[in-house]
Formats: C-alpha cells, structure tokens, sequence
C-alpha cells in the first residue's frame, strides 16, 4: 500500500521534475528581467508596411517574418544564476545544440550554439549563453530565437536592439 | 483499495483542470463593480476631435475600432495584501490559450504582457495589461471587429496634433491616482 502511494506521488511529480528544465519558467520569475516575443508577434508585425524605403527597415521586415520565438533573460541574482547555468546545461543536452563559438574575455563567458537550418546561411535555433564574473556587475544572459535564422541578419538585429553578447555574435560569421 | 485510490485522484486531477474559465469580459464586467477596482471605457469618438475629417478608407478603419476600455486596480495601504489575490486571477485569466499571447517584457516589479484576439490581420481585440508591485496592475483592451493593424498605425500617423482629445488620456491617469 505504501509503495503505491510513492509510486502514486512520483508519478505525478514526473511533470513538475519535467518542466524545471524548462527554460519558460524564467519568463515570470522574480529578479529576473525577461523579454519574450512570439512568432504572432512577428507576423503581425510583418503585415505591417512600413512603406519605407529605407532598406535596413526592409531587411528587418523580411527577417522577423520568419523567426517563430525571441526569449531573452537576465539576472544578476547568484541563486538564479546558478540555477539557469544548471538549466541551460540540461537544455543543451536535451537540444542536442551544436556549439557554434565560445568567447571569454575579461572575465565574461559567451558560448553559442545552433540548430542547423534548411543550408549553411541559416539555423533553426540561436542560442547564446552570456555569464559575466566581473565584481561589480555579475549577469547571466540566456538568448534564445528560434525561426529561420539568417545569422547575418541576426547579428546585425541583436546589436540595434543592444542584446548582451551581440558585439560577439558579430564576428560570427567572420570565425565560422 | 489501490483502485479506489487511483480513482480519487483521478477525479481530483479532472475537478481541477475542469475548473471553469473566467473570460476576460467576464472578469471586466465582475470587477467594474468591486470595491479597489476603477473603470473606464472611452470610445473612439470620445478619444478623437469632432472636427476631424477623414476620408473613406480612413472612415472605414476608424469603425473597425469600436472601443478602449481600461480597468485598474491601484494599490492603496488598504487593499495592499489583497492584490496578489486579485492579481492571480488575471492572470488565470490569459491561461486560456484563446488570448494570443505576442511578447512580454518583466523589469524589477514591472510586468507588461500584450495579447490579442482574433487573426493577425483581422483583430478583434488587442490586450494590453501592465502589472507594478508597488502601484497596482492595469488592463486596457482595444475592442473592435477585424481591426487591420496596418491601417491603424497609418490612421494614427495621419492624425495631427490637434485631432485627438488629450483630455481622455487625462482621465486614464487619474485612475492610478487614488
């Protein structure tokens, strides 16, 4: 009878162990600043025309048209920090990512990785992993866009929108 | 006695994930009348100069607009323990996944979400909900019936100065003044 009720209760955390390595959770979380965009978003954007002809508003039209999600996170929180590191660890080996080019520089790590895409210009998934040891301003940045990623359009959006780790992602395509 | 347990827990499982759905027009027509809660619905004739003229595309967009209403909930030293409540149930609210959620964005204790209802060409209701631990949370919906997001921001560029009426945006600021 008891071993049921553990089997019973074990069952049912199984969603919960689950979803802790979701990286979603991080988008309501106290002390943590987030920025999440969905692929509505995109498209309702990209039905907008801005009748610009100004081609760097062009190009942006045609790039977010095809991303389907933009998550990013921030905390400066030793506890959470800790705690994305371990996530971001078991999301990769759950994605199977493969990492695309690591920067450490002044005490700041930046890995990124990708999910190939339909040729070599694009990915399916971006993802970057920020962590900043400097003393008087500690950070993780979790990035994550997922769509059909042309990584040099990608490089040139995180820096206007001033993304942490886009000045790494800018010599992308220069080490690649 | 194993049965009977799986049983019970099978039934709790499906009591709670049955539990009833509040739509948003539910939850705005129950809260306009709850103590702490401020309502204001403007239309969109309210919000623009009468003597504004239009053309007949821009006439067409304008009606596709029907209304903004907004309800807040300002924190007071009195209802101050009551807003986490209050505030879970909004957001119980946008569970339901009718509201198409299109970004989020959450600095310190400031939260904005915005959703919407309807196609993305064609929206029938854009929801914007601000959330600050310290002052209160605060919903405002744009109601309207296929509003083409394309031609509303040209119809809004097209306004000057002078063609909307300051003063309902007044009112909306003194909902948060209590």
């Amino acid at each position: 009878m008891k071993k049921s009720i553990l089997i019973l209760a074990v069952s049912l955390m199984m969603p919960f162990i689950g979803a802790a390595q979701d990286l979603t959770k991080y988008e309501n979380m106290k002390d943590v600043t987030s920025m999440v965009m969905t692929s509505k978003m995109f498209k309702l954007l990209s039905n907008i025309d801005f009748s610009s002809e100004d081609k760097e508003v062009q190009a942006y039209s045609d790039l977010i048209e095809d991303l389907e999600n933009i998550m990013v996170f921030v905390s400066e929180k030793p506890e959470i920090r800790k705690q994305m590191a371990a996530d971001v660890q078991q999301y990769l080996k759950n994605s199977k990512l493969d990492e695309l080019m690591r920067v450490t520089d002044d005490g700041k790590t930046v890995k990124f990785y990708s999910k190939p895409g339909r040729n070599s210009e694009y990915v399916s998934e971006l993802f970057m992993f920020l962590e900043s040891t400097d003393k008087e301003e500690p950070a993780t940045v979790i990035l994550r866009i997922t769509g059909d990623i042309n990584l040099k359009d990608v490089s040139k959006l995180t820096q206007d929108l001033k993304v942490p780790g886009a000045e790494e992602l800018k010599n992308i395509e220069t080490k690649k | 006695m194993k049965i009977k347990v799986i049983i019970v827990v099978a039934l709790t499982t499906l009591m709670v994930s049955c539990d009833d759905k509040t739509s948003l027009q539910e939850f705005y027509v129950e809260k306009q009348e709850t103590k702490n809660y401020k309502a204001l619905d403007l239309s969109t004739s309210l919000i623009l100069n009468e003597k504004i003229e239009l053309d007949s595309s821009q006439e067409a967009t304008l009606k596709t607009i029907k209304k903004v209403n907004i309800l807040a909930y300002p924190i007071s030293e009195e209802n101050k323990t009551k807003y986490e409540t209050e505030k879970a149930e909004l957001t119980k609210v946008f569970e339901d996944e009718e509201y198409s959620k299109l970004m989020s964005y959450r600095m310190g204790s400031q939260q904005v979400e915005i959703f919407f209802l309807g196609e993305e060409e064609a929206i029938d209701e854009l929801i914007v909900v601000g959330y600050d631990d310290e002052k209160g949370f605060g919903i405002a919906r744009v109601l309207g019936d296929d509003m083409n997001p394309d031609d509303v921001l040209k119809l809004i560029k097209s306004f000057d100065d002078g063609d909307i009426n300051t003063g309902s945006f007044k009112e909306v600021s003194e909902l948060f003044k209590s």
